[in-house]
């Protein structure tokens, strides 16, 4: 089923604040999903999106992060957990799109200094991924205690977090790969 | 006209990156955007649809409002 096409996997990292510890998180799951066979990622900083704050929908699209989510076949989205919420500007960011990420895969990454590891975040993401079209996952990677997880270089100080990670990205890119091909060959309202 | 006959439209679409018949991968209900689609709104459909679609040679996604003359009011 697999096509020739490497599947496009972009990991968001989706907070602006100064100091995100999520910005380590959001590095080595980029780092762990590059190598991946067959799949081409790339880091999108929320921080630096050329994003209006004042508009929303197609009139603040900005057309690279558009362009990158109609390529992409699953999204990995960081999120650190801001008063059990998920941080404004990633709500913003992601509203910018639509059509562009219908049918397709999304896993979560939650982040926290607590004990939870962003387990309030991916809760209340869930529903916004599933109006926007996208298809969650039933994996997640919890950072508890993020300030204890990664040195100051970002280095992860706590390797079991890997084999997590690998279990993520396995069920992550069978959801991409199905989805691919049901959104290439299944016509809507074609079965039943 | 019932749904399923408008839901989906009859004329396809063609991947503006390659030339390919795209597929017709899901209709989606979303807000509206002008008072003609708004008006075009009913009790058990509180958006309008978008059919988008998806080319099956290079991915590209697609997508076009559908607003059935037969539900406006």
């Amino acid at each position: 089923m697999a096509s020739d096409r490497p599947l496009f996997v972009p990991v968001i990292l989706g907070t602006p604040r100064r100091g995100r510890m999520s910005e380590h998180a959001a590095k080595l799951l980029h780092a762990e999903t590059a190598k991946r066979q067959g799949v081409e990622t790339e880091l999108v900083d929320v921080a630096s999106l050329p994003i209006p704050v004042d508009d929303a929908g197609e009139t603040a699209k900005d057309p690279a992060f558009s362009e990158a989510m109609n390529r992409a076949d699953a999204l990995v989205i960081v999120a650190p957990e801001y008063n059990h919420g998920y941080p404004g500007l990633l709500k913003h960011v992601l509203d910018t799109n639509l059509e562009e990420y219908i049918h397709k895969a999304a896993g979560i990454v939650g982040v926290s200094a607590g004990v939870f590891g962003g387990a309030r975040v991916i809760q209340n993401l869930i529903p916004v991924l599933r109006e926007l079209g996208l298809v969650s996952i039933f994996w997640d990677v919890n950072f508890t205690t993020v300030q204890t997880r990664f040195d100051d270089s970002g280095k992860l100080l706590d390797e079991s977090f890997l084999p997590r990670i690998e279990k993520f990205l396995d069920e992550l890119l069978w959801m991409a790969e199905t989805l691919r091909y049901g959104r290439s060959h299944v016509e809507i309202g074609s079965t039943g | 006209m019932p749904v399923a006959d408008w839901a989906m439209s009859a004329a396809g679409m063609v991947c503006p990156k390659c030339g390919t018949p795209m597929n017709h991968q899901a209709d989606k209900l979303v807000y509206p955007l002008t008072r003609a689609e708004a008006a075009s709104m009913t009790a058990a459909f509180d958006g309008v649809l978008e059919e988008v679609f998806a080319c099956p040679n290079c991915g590209w996604i697609e997508s076009r409002r559908t607003t059935p003359v037969s539900e406006q009011r």
